[in-house]
């Protein structure tokens, strides 16, 4: 049986390692075996969480959480672990595209798996401490990818911006850790856990809660901490967006799940939630609306993506986290698909405005046919997973009570198939600048990754029992 | 308990620390005095760890323990933080936040 620290040993091997690869003679071969290696060592990593006994299977053996002095793990850290590695794998993928067109510094790969790493650390860590250690040990590394494009003054000023919002963010969430463990003198997840239930009046913990749910909003956007969301997805290379809306975000929906499920399980505390998932999904969604570029109207879908996760988590119902988790799972599909087919067009026209994009799709061929297939389960479209699991958020809403908010997503969801449409429309219409022009290619080996992630939000939306089945479990597992 | 300061006095010098801490970075105009800030922000969480540690009969060893792992956690982020710093006075020839704004909405 694969121990815990397993599927990590892979990925900072890799990143200790890959910097060395610069050694290597040759710009395209350096490339191609820095590439060729993270790749690997990702794959090695999914493959020691998918084996027989591996984490992944926890919850559908029936064990109990495994619990260690730092560690401990369920369904739900299994489960977000193996999405941010598949992930991580589609962005090494990408990457080699990217870092074709320029000569980035060697330490790519190492910052990318060093963030990875610290995203493992993040759903594995079983007390406060190992998680404000694995949560700097990714924003550090993000610090670093957001500007890695010296030539990119625009990158700088984002990372500015980030840097200090999350370096806020930081210091809520230690002050938040140092209260919890006043009140119950330790780090560890079921020992707080233990303590708070056995304290007469847990009102004193709300402080702590409340803090610490607004430094972990912060880190993954929830308005009205968002700001830095837009500009740092805009600015940052394609690939990095992409792991940063697909896998980086849902560590925060992760913490607050733990938060608000594992460590104070009180049911009044939810409404918190109700409400920080109304405003994002709804500022997410109109300000969507008014953008022209195709980066900074897909990371505004983020943030309103990141609300109507929240939707679930916050009707307290094992529907709800469910619901949550199928929709963390295809926002992870389908965000990075669109983000580095974005990314294709826009390195085609020679600009992210929306305008300049008029027709460029047209002829793509599969690339197209992925961008739109992603782009429909984004906007929930019937047969894709988008649909399944906003259908599920909205039904749990409903179970749970909160009729206004099950109405609000409904009305959220119908605002976003407009922005989505207009994109689709751009891509492919016959008038425009770039229409005469020549389509965009990828290389054959390529064009297989988005559609790989497009054929999995296909299979998703139309047999999601197996794993709706598997998640119910992991559920399970989180309120038993 | 070999504790010299009350834990009432630690503990309240931990919350002015955040608060002051909190109000240098909302106040400041530039970007160094930000920095300062929000290590005085963090150290205010570690010592409110060691305050409530103090008052603990035990003089809890692993929330001593965490304390210095923390203190290590932050000083990476702050070498990082510098290398910003300095990156954006060589760009922008200003450490004043409020003068970059050209990323809007």
């Amino acid at each position: 049986m694969p121990s815990v620290l397993a599927p990590l040993a892979p990925l900072l091997a890799s990143a200790i390692l890959s910097p060395f690869l610069s050694r290597v003679d040759g710009f395209s071969r350096r490339l191609r075996a820095g590439c060729l290696a993270s790749a690997l060592a990702c794959a090695a990593s999914l493959a020691l969480m998918l084996a027989p006994g591996g984490l992944l299977w926890l919850a559908v053996d029936g064990q109990p959480a495994r619990e260690g002095p730092w560690f401990y793990v369920d369904g739900l850290s299994a489960f977000f672990a193996t999405l941010a590695l598949t992930v991580l794998l589609a962005v090494d993928l990408y990457s080699y595209r990217v870092l074709r067109a320029e000569d980035l510094p060697s330490a790519y790969f190492s910052l990318l798996h060093l963030m990875a790493c610290g995203l493992y650390l993040i759903f594995v860590a079983g007390d406060l401490v190992t998680l404000f250690v694995a949560w700097e040990l990714m924003s550090v590394s993000t610090y670093a990818l957001i500007c890695i494009r010296r030539s990119n003054d625009l990158a700088l000023e984002a990372g500015v911006k980030y840097l200090v919002m999350s370096a806020v963010a930081s210091s809520l969430i230690l002050y938040s850790i140092s209260l919890l463990y006043g009140y119950t003198g330790t780090f560890s997840y079921t020992a707080i856990r233990e303590a708070v239930a056995r304290m007469c009046d847990p009102r004193a913990v709300w402080v702590a809660v409340a803090l610490m749910t607004a430094g972990f909003g912060f880190k993954s956007g929830l308005v009205p901490f968002h700001t830095w969301v837009p500009d740092v997805y805009q600015e940052s290379l394609d690939p990095v967006t992409a792991m940063l809306s697909g896998a980086a975000s849902k560590a925060g929906i992760y913490v607050l799940i733990r938060v608000y499920y594992t460590l104070v399980p009180d049911p009044r505390l939810r409404v918190a939630l109700a409400l920080l998932s109304a405003a994002t999904m709804t500022l997410g969604n109109v300000a969507a609306l008014l953008q022209s570029d195709i980066k900074r109207l897909l990371s505004y879908s983020s943030i309103a993506h990141m609300g109507y996760t929240l939707m679930g988590v916050a009707s307290g119902t094992a529907l709800g986290i469910v619901a949550a988790l199928f929709h963390a799972l295809s926002h992870a599909l389908a965000k990075p698909l669109v983000f580095i087919c974005a990314g294709c067009y826009a390195q085609a026209a020679g600009s992210r405005r929306l305008e300049s994009l008029r027709g460029v799709g047209r002829g793509g061929g599969p690339l197209t046919l992925s961008m739109v297939l992603g782009l429909l389960s984004l906007a929930s479209i019937p047969g894709l997973s988008g649909f399944m699991s906003k259908y599920m958020l909205i039904a749990s809403a409903f179970q749970a009570g909160l009729m206004w908010l099950a109405l609000l997503g409904i009305a959220n969801s119908a605002v976003g198939v407009a922005y989505y449409v207009r994109v689709i429309q751009c891509l492919l219409s016959r008038r425009g600048s770039a229409g005469a022009g020549p389509a965009v290619k990828l290389p054959p080996d390529l064009v297989a990754l988005p559609l790989a992630l497009a054929i999995l939000c296909v299979l998703f939306g139309l047999s999601p029992e197996p794993l709706v089945r598997y998640l119910a479990l992991a559920a399970a597992q989180l309120s038993g | 308990m070999g504790v010299g300061a009350p834990f009432e006095l630690l503990f309240g010098t931990s919350l002015a620390l955040l608060a002051v801490g909190l109000y240098g970075i909302v106040s400041r105009r530039s970007l160094f005095r930000m920095i300062i800030s929000l290590e005085v922000a963090f150290n205010a969480g570690n010592l409110s760890i060691m305050s409530f540690v103090a008052r603990s009969r035990s003089l809890d060893p692993l929330g001593r323990s965490a304390v210095l792992v923390l203190i290590a956690t932050e000083a990476c982020a702050l070498a990082v933080m510098l290398a910003y710093l300095i990156n954006a006075y060589r760009t922008f020839k200003t450490i004043d936040p409020s003068k970059l704004r050209r990323l809007r909405w």
